[in-house]
């Protein structure tokens, strides 16, 4: 029988990315799904990137993944957000046309030999302990030395339609239905998570002449430096909630299965379904609604921020309440689902099960919320299968590295008790570890892991030379009567002024330019967060050995001991971010490991 | 967790009155930190074990704090294994304070309880027995912030803390939301207001520090005004015994007398000066002068006049930190002035008034129930820098600076601040799609 390396469980934006990874490091891969036509899928609204998002999408471009080419491919409207507002913050979002992305994903991740299997998952298969691979519903067994689960919101998943629901991942599929018992039998502990989507509209029904415009930005953004052929083609558009729709909802709250008390899921609270705004924020008399195309042929429409869970002959009321509206025709009404995740504390930072050596979960299996999120862990995940089925061992991401860093810390250190979704004011180092540098930040490792080609690195390199070549050639300008640099840092003075004045000796490519001024520009804060960062790598540079006794240590708090020994942290750095370990654990903690030593 | 080579300093003799007094610098960039705050030979330049004389300065007025002795011990060869400095100078409390204030001020951080001996050991300048010391340290830390901690619960100034932590983390929520969620009409900030109350509030809580230094070094109480205004007495009545010579006869403290009192918990120094009048004898003028500049050196001032006699003219005082009082309030009135508090020394009458201005002009209207320790002032301090320098940043870099004041108040209240941060902006703001 046919044996893999690895075998990835499921097919969305985690699964996609753990098996392309997988396969970058010539592991034989096998991906199964369901539908293997729907690979690639975005359930929720198309669109990639975003604050937060965006930079996770250029450390996944960075490490070799496929996501920020699929969007670029796909896309058909980009915009830049915050702009103005400073580096670290400065995003991408990308609209995508749904079935192109899909396409397009599938089409890079045939570039390698990724076996696609159709079948639904039913279990593990664990043999004295021992992870052998996985068992198929209709009986099937796949021998794999790594899985990845990546099984989305499939696992138990039930969606709900005002306080009816029936079992389903998505809408009209059906769920994983025996997964989670293989997980709890491993020892993971099963929490029911909960999300939701908007009704989408035929575009048709839709008076397009009654919404706010918001144009695609010319020239378009992209995560690659490529932006696809329709990146400039259609708009977005936007309206309001009326007091009519606030009404409607008001009425008939106790029709919602969440007011009802039927859905003991817990949901994001950064994705608020339209009767949590209307309720919570009761003095707001409308809410800005982002009205989405779904593709170039446009069909279809995605209501974003009217996420709701409300039976559907209401669903169609509350749509012809809003402006451009009225004689709207639902095409797929709005739901919630309900799923089970694992908690990801029982993880490594490598994404692998403590319990169970060999078995990976990458994306909202884990808790988290977004295609972002999720493809950035397939791939650490993916990465990391494979190389437990070549016998090395696991990497990691620290925190100090970037956004995908953040993530997992957050998850693995300090889990989440609801689907967690990424801010850039969960990174402390955003200064450091902006969307522009991730080729900087990145590219080593993933030429050192085999997930990019040696030859990437040489460029990356060769382009950060010339980025610090041009800052020594300003630091030695004088510039009205002060260097280049200083004369860079006023506010009013931009680098393409400086470089016409006093140009280069061979002009930097905008990308080369724009890095310049963002270094000349926040030399002080980036100094700064240079030192932090000094700071969490010595602590980081204190291990502490697998297995230790915290009870045994001397002078730590029962509190504090009884936190350590539940969350196993690897470093000073990551016991320092348990919350309720003090500094005076930590010191005590120090002084054992030094001696130890 | 602390830092583990960031520079640190602290005052390393005895707190009090010594002949000599040492602060003791130690991490990396101490010797630049040096070379900062002092005039003399450039300590880069010393070898190690070498030291040198010359003055403590203030970098941003360049005023001298004292003259001193440099001493340079190079790493791995000092104490703490690191570049430590040791600054010896007079041992005046005053002194030893403004040092530490310009080596904060240069970039150190004031050390933790054991923090010299902790980096001795951990750079293996300690063997395994000195370890167990060490240990022993930690634990009374521990001990010590469990204890404050349980303060902190009941504390007025910890709930002024708290409250100024919660109107930073809004508004650094209320930035994040803007960042995070650019499209979703989250109202437009007005930073720079809430900046200014929270600034303000900073100096405010600052000044309340200021008092709880006082209350733990002392201050200088002047009694001032005309001879025989009953400025004796009134000491002698807040006393309660026989400390000042009182006759009826003008001009009978010629010099001036210091007597310890101790109000409030906070140790005094009253100074009952010589009467202050126009004067034509030498010895009483020179008495007067004197006097005078008694009041200025004061942290407070008594200005006692005799309210059965015309009022006299008032002299030059501090006016700022000068209470009023009226004495002899038993005796017919010669006049009425509601600046001036009566009391009478032979009946006790004002007396307990008197005694809640002086704690009032002490210790603030807080009444200095919670004093603030060195650590809160630290964070505060901090919190305070970070705070200036966002009234002028964009958004995003603002944000990063609000977070750093909020981290350094989070110290004192055990908050997790991106946790915070992240439940405010849901909590507060409609976004989310």
């Amino acid at each position: 029988m046919a044996g893999y390396d690895v075998v990835v469980v499921g097919g969305g934006h985690a699964g996609l990315e753990a098996a392309w990874a997988a396969a970058a490091l010539g592991v034989r891969v096998a991906l199964v799904t369901v539908n293997p036509d729907r690979i690639g899928m975005m359930p929720c609204n198309p669109a990639v990137g975003g604050p937060g998002k965006s930079q996770l999408v250029a450390e996944v471009v960075a490490l070799g993944g496929l996501m920020g080419r699929a969007a670029d491919a796909a896309a058909i409207h980009t915009r830049v957000l915050n702009r103005s507002k400073g580096p670290a913050v400065q995003s991408l979002r990308v609209q995508v046309d749904r079935d192109l992305y899909a396409l397009k994903a599938q089409e890079i991740l045939a570039e390698r030999p990724v076996e696609v299997l159709r079948g639904e998952v039913a279990a593990l298969w664990v043999e004295g302990g021992r992870l052998l691979g996985v068992r198929t519903v209709d009986g099937r067994t796949l021998p794999a030395k790594a899985v990845v689960v990546a099984g989305g919101t499939f696992l138990s998943g039930v969606v709900w339609y005002g306080r009816k629901s029936r079992p389903a991942g998505r809408q009209g599929e059906p769920p994983a239905r025996f997964l989670s018992q293989s997980l709890k039998a491993v020892g993971h502990t099963l929490r029911r998570f909960k999300t939701g989507t908007p009704p989408r509209i035929r575009a048709d029904s839709v008076d397009f002449g009654r919404l706010e415009v918001v144009p695609p930005e010319v020239p378009p953004g992209s995560f690659t430096g490529n932006p696809g052929p329709h990146a400039a083609r259609l708009p977005t558009w936007q309206t309001r909630t009326t007091e009519r729709t606030h009404r409607l909802i008001l009425e008939n709250l106790h029709l919602s299965p969440l007011y009802a008390g039927d859905i003991q899921g817990i949901g994001p609270r950064y994705c608020p379904s339209i009767e949590d705004k209307v309720v919570r924020f009761a003095d707001k008399e409308s809410h800005l609604l982002f009205v989405e195309p779904d593709g170039l042929s446009t069909t279809e429409v995605y209501l974003q921020g009217f996420s709701s869970s409300l039976p559907p002959e209401l669903q169609e009321e509350m749509v012809r309440s809003l402006p451009g509206f009225e004689r709207a025709v639902i095409q797929r009404y709005a739901y919630a689902v309900e799923y089970d995740s694992l908690d990801p504390t029982e993880l490594t930072r490598g994404l692998q099960s403590r319990f169970l050596p060999g078995l990976f979960s990458a994306g909202q299996v884990n808790g988290t919320s977004g295609y972002e999120e999720a493809a950035a862990q397939g791939l650490l995940a993916g990465l990391n299968a494979a190389r437990f089925a070549l016998g090395l061992p696991e990497v990691h991401l620290p925190r100090e590295s970037g956004y995908i860093g953040v993530l997992v810390d957050d998850l693995v250190g300090r889990g989440t008790d609801e689907p967690y979704r990424m801010m850039t004011s969960r990174v402390e180092l955003r200064l450091l570890c902006r969307a522009d540098n991730a080729d900087e930040r990145l590219t080593p490792l993933a030429v050192a892991w085999g997930l990019r080609p040696r030859e990437d690195l040489e460029r990356v390199e060769a382009k950060y030379r010339r980025v610090a070549a041009e800052l020594r050639r300003l630091e030695a300008l004088r510039v009205e009567g002060v260097s280049g640099l200083q004369w860079l840092r006023r506010p009013e003075n931009t680098y393409r002024a400086l470089a016409e004045r006093f140009p280069p000796p061979e002009p930097l490519s905008p990308e080369e330019a724009y890095q310049v001024e963002v270094r000349a520009k926040y030399a002080g804060y980036i100094e700064r967060q240079e030192r932090l960062r000094e700071k969490m790598r010595d602590l980081e540079a204190f291990r502490i050995p697998e297995g230790m006794d915290f009870p045994k240590v001397p002078g730590l708090s029962r509190e504090a001991a009884e936190k350590l020994s539940r969350h196993r942290p690897k470093s000073l750095a990551e016991a320092a971010r348990i919350p309720g370990v003090r500094d005076s654990d930590l010191t005590a903690l120090a002084v054992h490991l030094r001696r130890g030593a | 967790m602390r830092a583990l080579r960031d520079p640190i300093c602290a005052i390393a003799t005895p707190l009090g009155k010594g002949a000599i007094g040492v602060v003791r610098l130690s991490g990396e960039g101490a010797l630049e930190i040096a070379a900062r705050v002092w005039r003399g030979k450039d300590p880069r330049r010393l070898k190690g074990g070498r030291f040198t004389l010359g003055e403590v300065v203030d970098p941003k007025t360049g005023e001298a704090i004292d003259q001193a002795l440099l001493l340079v011990f190079r790493a791995p060869r000092s104490y703490t294994g690191e570049d430590l400095v040791e600054f010896q100078t007079h041992g005046s409390l005053a002194v030893l304070r403004r040092v530490m204030e310009v080596l904060v001020a240069e970039g150190a951080r004031p050390a933790g309880r054991g923090e010299f001996t902790f980096r001795a050991y951990m750079n293996g300048k300690l063997d395994l027995a000195q370890a167990e010391a060490v240990l022993a340290l930690i634990e009374a830390e521990g001990e010590l912030a469990r204890r404050q901690a349980l303060r902190a619960l009941e504390g007025a100034l910890s709930r002024r803390i708290e409250a100024l932590e919660n109107r930073l983390l809004d508004l650094l929520a209320h930035i994040q939301a803007l960042l995070d969620y650019p499209e979703e009409g989250v109202e437009p900030l007005e930073a720079e207001r809430t900046l200014r109350e929270v600034l303000a509030e900073v100096e405010a809580l600052l000044a309340q520090a200021k008092a709880s230094r006082l209350a733990q070094k002392g201050a200088r109480l002047a009694l001032i005004g005309a001879p025989n205004a009953g400025k004796s007495s009134l000491l002698n009545a807040l006393l309660g015994y026989e400390r000042a010579l009182v006759s009826p006869i003008p001009g009978t403290t010629r010099d001036y007398l210091e007597a310890p009192l101790e109000l409030f918990g906070i140790p005094l120094v009253a100074v009952d000066t010589a009467g202050v009048r126009e004067t034509e004898d030498p010895v009483e003028r020179m008495g007067v002068e004197r006097a005078l500049r008694i009041a200025e050196e004061a942290d407070l001032v008594l200005y006692v006049v005799d309210r059965s006699q015309p009022k006299p003219a008032p002299p030059p005082l501090p006016w700022a930190r000068t209470l009023k009082v009226a004495t002899k309030s038993d005796l017919p009135p010669a006049w009425e002035d509601p600046e001036f508090l009566p009391v009478s020394s032979l009946t006790g009458e004002g007396l307990g008034r008197l005694k809640e201005a002086l704690r009032e002009a002490l210790l603030g209207r807080e009444g200095g129930e919670v004093l603030l320790t060195e650590r809160q002032v630290e964070a505060l301090l901090r919190a305070r820098e970070r705070l200036e320098e966002a009234l002028a940043l964009p958004e995003d870099l603002m944000g990063l600076a609000l977070e750093e004041a909020a981290r350094a108040l989070a110290l004192l209240t055990g908050k997790e601040v991106a946790e915070e941060v992240v439940a405010r902006v849901f909590q507060n703001f409609c976004v989310g799609k």
